[in-house]
């Protein structure tokens, strides 16, 4: 049964997918039972060939994974799904702002939802939620006071992506704290 | 959606009704449900 469903994970429809995550409370028990291989289903679905797999496909599985999944296993293996499937989307671009948005989304309410344990234990993502929401108010403060309405998002601002990438690398390195006034102490 | 992925996800569908509703059933017995949702759709 397992490896029915792990092979509907690799399916490119989006309503196999949906159907396939629409039950957590059933789905997640029996792919427990080999953590790693739908760790590894989940990689190469959405790294083999990033820049053809839709936002909702990844969506539908950095979602489950991420909210259902990893709350439940230990933090090694957080780490890995982290590494293998979180990490490659969470950089912004300008083609790609949207899809790093939208998992630090998905990253933000797994953390919210699970405090005590998968995305919300994984060191690597320690303090970088806080990073991209001060950065976000930082912006639409500015704009505001600019009254400048022609950027709604600070994820669509060259500068804002590159603040915040340099920002969430060097918070993942380990290189310097965040202070709440905005600026970024090395 | 591709009538094909209608039929996949109907698949999928019956799988998790079979697994939620058969917690106890030992797995040679899954397996042999489980084919016959497969060949149905």
């Amino acid at each position: 049964m397992r490896s029915a469903f792990l092979a509907r994970v690799h399916d490119s429809s989006v309503a196999v997918l949906k159907a396939l995550y629409s039950e957590p409370s059933v789905l997640v028990p029996v792919l427990l039972s080999d953590t790693p291989a739908f760790i590894k289903a989940v990689s190469e679905v959405v790294t083999a060939k990033p820049s053809q797999t839709s936002r909702a496909i990844l969506r539908a599985h950095i979602s489950f994974l991420a909210l259902h999944f990893l709350p439940l296993v230990s933090q090694n293996f957080v780490e890995d799904a982290f590494s293998q499937v979180i990490f490659p989307f969470l950089l912004f671009s300008k083609p790609k702002f949207r899809t790093a948005q939208a998992v630090w989304e998905i990253v933000e309410a797994a953390q919210k939802s699970a405090p005590e344990s998968g995305l919300a234990r994984c060191e690597s993502l320690e303090g970088c939620v806080e990073i991209i929401r001060e950065e976000e108010r930082r912006f639409l403060s500015e704009a505001k006071a600019r009254k400048d309405k022609s950027v709604s998002s600070a994820f669509e601002n060259a500068d804002s992506m590159r603040k915040i990438n340099l920002a969430v690398a060097s918070r993942m390195a380990g290189e310097f704290s965040f202070d709440f006034e905005g600026e970024i102490v090395y | 959606m591709d009538v094909n992925g209608e039929t996949r996800a109907a698949a999928v569908q019956s799988m998790l009704r079979i697994v939620r509703e058969s917690p106890g059933l030992d797995s040679e017995t899954l397996v042999g449900t489980l084919s016959c949702v497969l060949r149905r759709h």
